[in-house]
């Protein structure tokens, strides 16, 4: 009988034990959780702003291209070369331009930004439903939609037109919907600009406090007018640019920042020309830039210099009498090239014989115990010159002293705007005052004088470039410009050179040498090619032409 | 002895209630109670009983006071007036004392030997004439004295047991039986027929081998020639003879279903990767560990406290663990105490470990020539110049031009390892139980990385009533792994093999020169301790009113918490300026700090059973059913502190600004439920049937979706009981034919994937030049309702059996598996612009065939000599039949994954290397007709890959050879990474006190393939050894590497057969030579037993992968390097 008592008592545990398998887990949320409060809502919106990143590349691991990585788009032009790290993208596809769908420069980003865009595409469904107060919302809402065009761009900039997706795809509910054909270019750029105008309208004039980061009206108006000016649509993207200085320059809420060389350090984050910057900080979330880029303390380690600055990049920069070399500077001196030079070039380059860290960086050869010594291959530079801005000279090489630097990386600023305006303008209506204002303003701030005045449209076309070059060198927008402008082609039919300095009979000897070539095909290379996995994906996507 | 009455517990109400308080007390445990048992506690001296008996026979009343006792009574008929009636009363009197009462008036005298809990009584009245006198010793196979081995005249109560020498004497009447049977737990029993005055050297032998041999199986046991299922199983007397920390390095090559890698050598890291039958699934594809009955790691066990390992292979087997079985079960019971003396052993052994290969490399000045002969190839000038050579070469300035031997100036080739090991062993009948403690000490390649281990074990076994037994076990260990906190072993490893010999290690005065030696022995450390601590309460208890039944019930608590602490300093090391000053560089945190975390993880394991085993003629049954619930919960938090002021490793020492703080933490519960049954049932041990089953439930999945019945069956035919082989083949001792057909499942993927959930983290900082972290929220996969596990259908047939009396032992299984409803996510049904990862779904097919085969032998010589040999052979391979696979490969049968093992490799197929005559006069064109590679271009002595294909047609299809060299050309160029074939061979030799073992173990069928590093010279200004020196040259035509380059081209570096190497091997895994001291200078000595011995681990290898260990850990060699270990030790019993 007791037996049975207890049997039965087996049986009833057993009985129960589905209630055993009930686990709540505690380490996820429920879709009631998140959408029911604007407070959680938006922590979704953080979420999507966390996976901003600088450059197009999401990640600052090394070996893929991003504005933080060790292969920074600069090394996609004549700015910088790559340094003497295998495997790099510049080196192993870019220069040989055997880059294709299968192993494109830019594989896994496709993937990525649409990953982004649907989280923008989740949040704007679910806050539009969702139960909580409207004013909120319009805030929320607009961010969450400068940042899907944020993401998009990032896809049009590279690829053209790009498949348009504005809703969270559901392969259970929608079927073959959830294949979309590329929109074309033109259709693309529309989106943006009707999207950026929405955003513009609900977003803040400016943040303050613990929101500083988040997306503005200018921010919205600078993607809209960089989106704008690469496309070519001259006119509405001066007319957006201008905007911007009107409604927002000149001091109301931005300004060219005084010192051009201090405009990048943490000191100084969001100062009055940054217009959206992507934030980090110390130790939380951190770049690697100076040990990447940093000169080459060590044999191993400590400084790779993974994106030197070429000569032609050196050689662009004017002497302080507005000219460079090839225009016949009075200034420049074969045996002292690097006296006299304008201000941007001490903040920018790092040269033979410059005090860094508060110590000479020889790249000459011949100094004993040098690690920078220029060199072909191994370890060391391979131009003769590094980067001096973006780096923040306070914090050391090494990896783990590269947890501390949490510098912002700045996205737009107002001298874009400025240069973004005087290029538009100038190629819809011609070199008019407004345009030398704008240049001039720019060149003003870096201690050069005014631009001559009675230039063609050409010649000031050729002025702008030249300007923008040497603003914004190693802030990633070059790639970009060399691709719209469409003279990639001929900037790569030349080689790419960097500085040799010896020293014979007491005397410094400079001397250009080669040190890259660059394949590059006119007929496909304009365009990324789309990675093969997404074609082999959705049979609508076409590729671009020439790739396969 | 033990003669079970039935109805005698009615007879006797104080044991029935004793007898129903246990299982009272079993069935509260089940419910998850533990209570304090009121099990009395006998003592080792003398023991007191109480009892009253009136009017009964003297050997009922011997029978009693043996059982109250615990000591067995041994007498001879002869000699006990049996049939006295006799009266006695004691309450909690001596034992001595009642016999004394008892046998007085008998005239019978008694002997208590306390060691072996016997008594020996025989007659005060010597009776001279007619008596049998024997004398001698019993010993084992290896000469070691054995105590207490019960010693009967055949079919009589009379007889002793051995002294703790091993040593006898027993007188007995010659009218009795001339036979004396010699019995002893755990050898084979001997009959010897004697005369008198004889002496006698008594051998018993292990009984391990013979068919009597029990094999532990899923929750329950089973003896070897009823056995239907396959099942290996390895003793664990053989797994110590690997002087090695982790068990799974000792598996391979052991028994035939194990399919082993070990790709790694750092303390604590350097375990096997064991497959039982290979890899069947995409999935996870682990084995479920189960230490004696209790699913749980067995990494941080003591191989000296194993007793058996047995494998369980086939459906047959692995049915009762359900959802945990398809990938096969590695089934452990670590040893319990014997009845019989008490003994206490010590082993230790002391060893060395050194790599077991390592490339040759270049020294300075030849690395720094061959450097320039690479830039002259590409066209630039020579970096080294003539001086600067000769500066290598001299050696004269090692400050600037240094010859740095970075793997013996940092590794240590004679890293110690040491193991101890105290175990004690004893019991009575009633009560027995078993202790361990161990010590393991493994240092790394450098002394700060190091693993230490200390094992406690405790074992008790008591038969608390005449139908109730407890088991206690408590197993603990606490496990240190240590290691600088800046550098991992591996880390080390790709510095050292990395570094060209051109920098300094440390200058001529000593200071350090690379950032290196100060990572490794002044960055502060990185320290993980894993305490653990498992408990086991079972009790079983028979059900005295039905024959052969029995309820069990264990409730098992397993805790483990791990603490971590990395405490990390700034480091300095200096290098030359430009003025030859030695200037110091800061290299690390800019100023100490502290990382600890905490992780507490606990299981509760509750089992209820029901077993029933019995024989009616010739029918036997063996039944058992089991409900199974398992609770987990883990809990870890962790906090840091930066800026430390102060060089104190104490959380609270650090910086009290709350911006240098930081903390997190995490909670998990898990739970299963499981109830399963075994069946076995067998007709006059020649037709045998099984069946077993589990119906399963996890909380992984939907409710709906939890549960499963995964059951099998087998059968079983004992060919030697039949007559036409008993007659006609009397050398067939045992033949067996069996088959088994079954479905297991597999647990796979995460927790939760049915659930639509979010996750919630750090996140995006906001602030600007404040910053402020803020929280995130994210989507997870998406969810997929239905997900469940995997399925694997199981089929498997096997021969085996020993042939002319054991001479020859063989067993053969050939099996075939197919896994369905593997995860997988399904990709290709949606676009690259989806934007999340689509949930996985069931869909994924795998098969997976196989054979095993073992073969032993154990021959004995007349001079001696014993030989013993088991050779064992495994073969599984796979074959992915559906998985989701993108258009492009899918529908090239070149480039199709489809129907291949998985994870074989693809690449190009390399051709060999381009020769001069392959380019027009330039030499830089390639000829009219030769296909075109799309990685830029090529020279003489760069890669030539076969053109295989073009890019899809129309249809899908490739296109023909279309002139270049791209991905279309893709082909499988080599087999998986993980071997499909290990094979072993173990080897014995035993002679006068020296004992030979040998296991020879190989792998092959798998492909290793070489990259970066291991393919280029100069690769990432890495170094250069010696095989790549025969790179091309136009007068080196047929060399193994490409044309020399300061760096390598695109074209080379694409993955192509060029470096896939055949990943065979062949390897002295376990050597040991023994040597045991003669018994006559150990009696002198009072030792029971003393052997010394010398062992190896990895001793030697062959395979065709010269430089490296076959067993790469990875394409660059970037891992810490497999050991080989010599070690000497000794064996001591006391």
């Amino acid at each position: 009988m007791r037996l049975l008592f207890l049997i039965a008592i087996i049986v009833s545990f057993a009985a129960c034990s589905e209630k055993n398998l009930e686990i709540v887990p505690r380490d996820r949320l429920s879709d009631a959780t998140v959408w029911n409060d604007a407070k959680t809502a938006n922590l979704f919106l953080n979420d999507i702003y966390n996976n901003l990143n600088a450059g197009p590349f999401v990640t600052t691991f090394t070996n893929q291209p991003s504005e933080i990585s060790n292969d920074p788009l600069d090394n996609f032009t004549d700015n910088t070369c790559y340094g003497p790290v295998a495997g790099i993208t510049s080196a192993k596809l870019f220069d040989p331009g055997s880059y294709g769908p299968s192993e494109s420069l830019f594989h896994p980003m496709w993937g990525n930004m649409y990953d982004r865009i649907r989280k923008c595409n989740l949040f704007l469904e679910k806050v539009a439903d969702a139960p909580f107060d409207e004013a909120d919302k319009k805030v929320m809402i607009a961010q969450a939609r400068f940042l899907r065009a944020y993401f998009y761009k990032m896809l049009i900039d590279l690829y053209g037109g790009v498949p348009l997706i504005t809703k969270v795809l559901n392969n259970n509910v929608d079927g073959d919907d959830i294949f979309y054909p590329r929109n074309s270019y033109e259709e693309c750029i529309a989106f943006l600009q009707t999207e950026c105008e929405a955003a513009y309208a609900d977003l803040p004039l400016k943040w303050t406090g613990k929101d500083v980061g988040r997306a503005t009206k200018g921010a919205a108006l600078a993607l809209k007018g960089e989106a704008e000016l690469y496309a070519g649509k001259w006119e509405q993207a001066a007319a957006t640019n201008k905007k911007i200085i009107d409604e927002m320059g000149n001091g109301i809420v931005y300004d060219l920042f005084p010192d051009y060389a201090g405009l990048f350090y943490a000191n100084n984050e969001n100062n009055e020309e940054v217009i959206f910057d992507i934030q980090f900080a110390p130790n939380i979330k951190t770049k690697r830039i100076n040990q990447y880029w940093g000169v080459v303390e060590l044999p191993k380690g400590g400084g790779w210099g993974a994106a030197c600055p070429t000569h032609d990049l050196v050689e662009e920069y004017e002497f302080i009498d507005g000219k460079t070399a090839a225009e016949g500077s009075a200034y420049y001196d074969p045996a002292k090239p690097y006296e006299n030079r304008e201000k941007r070039f001490y903040a920018s380059i790092i040269y033979d014989g410059s005090i860094w860290r508060a110590a000479p960086v020889y790249t000459r050869l011949g100094i004993p115990n040098n690690n920078n010594e220029i060199r072909q291959g191994g370890n060391g530079g391979r131009t003769g010159y590094f980067i001096k801005k973006l780096q923040d000279s306070t914090i050391g090489s090494t990896a783990a002293q590269a947890e501390l630097d949490g510098t912002n990386v700045i996205v737009w600023r107002y001298a874009e705007v400025l240069l973004n305006y005087a290029e538009a303008q100038n190629e819809a209506f011609g070199p008019d005052q407004s345009v030398y204002d704008a240049v001039n303003s720019v060149r003003a701030r870096a201690g050069q004088p005014a631009l001559p005045t009675g230039l063609s449209k050409e010649e000031m076309r050729q002025k702008i470039r030249h300007e923008r070059r040497i603003e914004f060198a190693f802030e990633g927008k070059r790639f970009y410009d060399i691709m719209r402008w469409r003279i990639a082609e001929e900037i790569f039919s030349k080689p790419i050179h960097g500085m040799e300095i010896k020293e014979e009979n007491g005397q410094l000897v400079y001397n250009k040498i080669v040190i890259r070539n660059v394949h590059f095909d006119p007929s496909k290379h304009y365009l990324q090619p789309i990675p093969q996995v997404a074609i082999d994906r959705n049979s609508k996507l076409v590729q671009n032409p020439n790739y396969n | 002895m033990k003669k079970f009455i039935p109805g005698k517990l009615f007879a006797c109400p104080g044991s029935f209630s004793k007898a129903l308080i246990f299982m009272k007390i079993s069935f509260v445990l089940l419910f998850g109670f533990c209570l304090q048992t009121a099990a009395k506690g006998y003592s080792q001296g003398d023991v007191k009983i109480t009892l009253e008996l009136n009017g009964v026979k003297l050997s009922k009343a011997l029978s009693v006071i043996e059982e109250k006792s615990g000591y067995r009574i041994l007498y001879s008929n002869d000699d006990l007036p049996a049939s006295r009636i006799v009266h006695i009363q004691a309450r909690e009197e001596l034992l001595s004392a009642v016999l004394d009462k008892l046998l007085a008036h008998a005239n019978l005298q008694y002997k208590i030997f306390d060691n072996t809990r016997a008594i020996v009584i025989s007659s005060a009245v010597q009776k001279p004439d007619a008596v049998i006198h024997i004398s001698g010793k019993v010993t084992d196979v290896g000469g070691n004295p054995l105590a207490g081995v019960t010693i009967k005249v055949k079919d009589t109560q009379l007889g002793t047991v051995t002294d703790a020498q091993g040593a006898f004497d027993l007188r007995f009447p010659d009218d009795v039986s001339s036979v004396v049977v010699f019995s002893y737990v755990g050898f084979q029993t001997r009959e010897i027929k004697v005369k008198d005055g004889q002496k006698l050297h008594v051998v018993l032998e292990q009984a391990a081998s013979g068919l009597d041999e029990v094999i532990v199986l899923g929750y329950g046991r089973q003896k070897k020639v009823s056995l239907t299922a396959a099942v290996a199983s390895i003793g664990g007397n053989e797994l110590v003879k690997a002087p090695v920390a982790n068990i799974s390095n000792t598996l391979g090559g052991r028994v035939a279903g194990i399919i082993s890698r070990q790709a790694n050598g750092a303390p604590g890291e350097d375990n096997d990767r064991i497959q039982i039958r290979g890899i069947g699934t995409t999935g996870n594809s682990a084995p479920l560990v189960v230490v004696n009955g209790i699913p749980m790691s067995y990494n941080q066990l003591n191989p000296n406290e194993i007793e058996t390992v047995t494998i369980l292979k086939d459906a047959a087997a692995v049915a009762p663990y359900g959802l945990a079985g398809a990938n096969g079960v590695i089934l452990i019971t670590t040893k319990r105490g014997k009845e019989g003396k008490f003994t206490f052993n010590y082993d230790g052994f002391y060893g060395f470990q050194r790599p077991t290969n390592m490339p040759d490399f270049l020294n300075a000045y030849e690395y720094a020539s061959m450097y320039n002969q690479a830039q002259i190839n590409d066209g630039k000038p020579p970096t080294f110049t003539e001086e600067q050579l000769q500066r290598f070469k001299d050696g004269t300035d090692p400050d600037h031009y240094p010859n740095t031997d970075w793997i013996r100036g940092i590794l240590n080739y004679k890293a110690p390892i040491t193991r101890h090991t105290l175990s004690f062993s004893g019991g009575t009948q009633k009560l027995r139980f078993y202790g361990n403690l161990g010590y393991l000490y493994q240092e790394g390649v450098v002394s700060p990385i190091n693993l230490k281990r200390y094992n406690m074990t405790i074992a008790v076994d008591a038969e608390v009533t005449n139908t109730t037994t407890v088991s206690i076990d408590i197993n603990g260990s606490v496990t240190q792994n240590n290691a600088p906190a800046a550098i991992g072993g591996d880390d080390i490893f790709t510095n050292v093999t990395e570094i060209p010999p051109i920098y300094p290690l440390k200058f001529s005065n000593g200071l350090p020169a690379h950032a290196l030696w100060v990572n490794i022995y002044e960055s502060g450390y990185n320290r993980n301790r894993n305490n653990m601590l498992n408990s086991k309460l079972t009790i079983e208890q028979k059900i005295p009113f039905i024959p052969g039944l029995a309820l069990k019930g264990a409730i098992a608590y397993n805790k483990n918490y791990v603490l971590g602490k990395t405490w990390t300093l700034p480091v300095t090391f200096y290098a030359l300026n430009a003025d030859d000053e030695m200037v110091p560089t800061q290299s690390g945190p800019p100023a100490p700090r502290l990382s600890q975390s905490f992780q507490d993880n606990q299981r509760l394991i509750t089992q209820a059973y029901i077993l029933y085993e019995r024989s009616f003629g010739k029918h036997s049954i063996n039944a058992l059913g089991v409900m199974e619930t398992q609770k987990g919960q883990t809990q870890q938090f962790s906090a840091g502190r930066i800026n430390y002021a102060v060089e104190l490793d104490e959380l609270n020492s650090g910086s009290s600004n709350k911006e240098d703080m930081e903390n997190g933490g995490v909670s998990r519960n898990s739970a299963q439920v499981g109830w399963l049954y075994q069946l076995n049932y067998g007709f006059a041990n020649k037709y045998l049937v099984g069946l077993s089953g589990r119906y399963d439930g996890h909380y992984y999945f939907a409710p709906g979706e939890r549960y499963a019945f995964f059951p099998a069956f087998s059968l079983g035919w004992n060919l030697a009981e039949e007559h036409f082989i008993k007659n006609n083949y009397p050398w067939i001792d045992y033949l067996k034919l069996r088959g088994s057909y079954g479905i297991s499942g597999n647990l796979a993927g995460d927790p939760f994937q049915y659930l639509v959930s979010y996750g919630l983290g750090d996140s995006y900082i906001f602030g600007g030049t404040s910053p402020q972290q803020v929280q995130g929220i994210f989507e997870n996969a998406q969810a997929n309702p239905s997900i469940t596990w995997e399925t694997a259908k199981k089929t498997n047939i096997g021969l085996e059996g020993t042939l002319w009396r054991g001479k020859l032992g063989f067993s053969v299984d050939v099996w075939r598996e197919s896994r369905s409803d593997m995860l997988i996510k399904p990709e290709a049904v949606v676009p690259e612009e989806y934007g999340i990862e689509v949930s996985e779904v069931n869909a994924g097919i795998m098969h997976n065939r196989g054979i095993d085969v073992s073969l032993t032998t154990a021959q004995r010589f007349a001079n001696g000599i014993r030989f013993n040999a088991a050779f064992n052979f495994s073969f599984a391979r796979n074959k992915v039949i559906q998985t989701f696979e993108n258009a492009s490969t899918f529908n090239n049968p070149n480039r199709r994954r489809t129907g291949r093992p998985w994870n074989s490799q693809f690449g190009l197929l390399a051709l060999g290397l381009y020769q001069e005559e392959d380019f027009e006069a330039d030499g830089v064109t390639l000829k009219p007709g030769l296909p075109v590679p799309s990685y830029g271009p090529v020279r003489p002595g760069d890669i030539k890959y076969a053109d295989l294909a073009g890019p899809a047609g129309p249809d899908g299809k490739p296109t023909a050879p279309d002139g270049i060299i791209n991905a279309n050309d893709e082909t499988f160029i080599g087999d998986p990474l993980f071997p499909q074939i290990i094979f072993g061979l173990n080897m014995d030799v035993s002679w006068k006190g020296f004992d030979l073992s040998m296991l020879w173990q190989g792998g092959g069928k798998a492909a290793v393939r070489l990259a970066s590093e291991m393919a280029f010279p100069f690769f990432n200004g890495a170094k250069v050894f010696r095989e790549q020196t025969d790179f091309w040259t136009p007068e080196n035509r047929n060399a193994s590497y490409p044309r020399l380059l300061p760096a390598p081209i695109s074209n080379n570096t694409q993955t192509s057969s060029f470096w896939i190497k055949d990943g065979t091997y062949l390897r002295l895994k376990t050597l040991e030579l023994g040597y045991t001291i003669p018994d006559a200078i150990l009696q002198q000595m009072h030792m029971r037993s003393v052997r010394f011995f010398v062992s190896g681990q990895n001793l030697l290898t062959f395979s065709k992968l010269k430089f490296l260990d076959p067993e790469l850990g990875n394409p660059r060699a970037r891992y810490y390097f497999q050991q080989k270990i010599f070690s000497f030790g000794v064996n001591v019993g006391f």
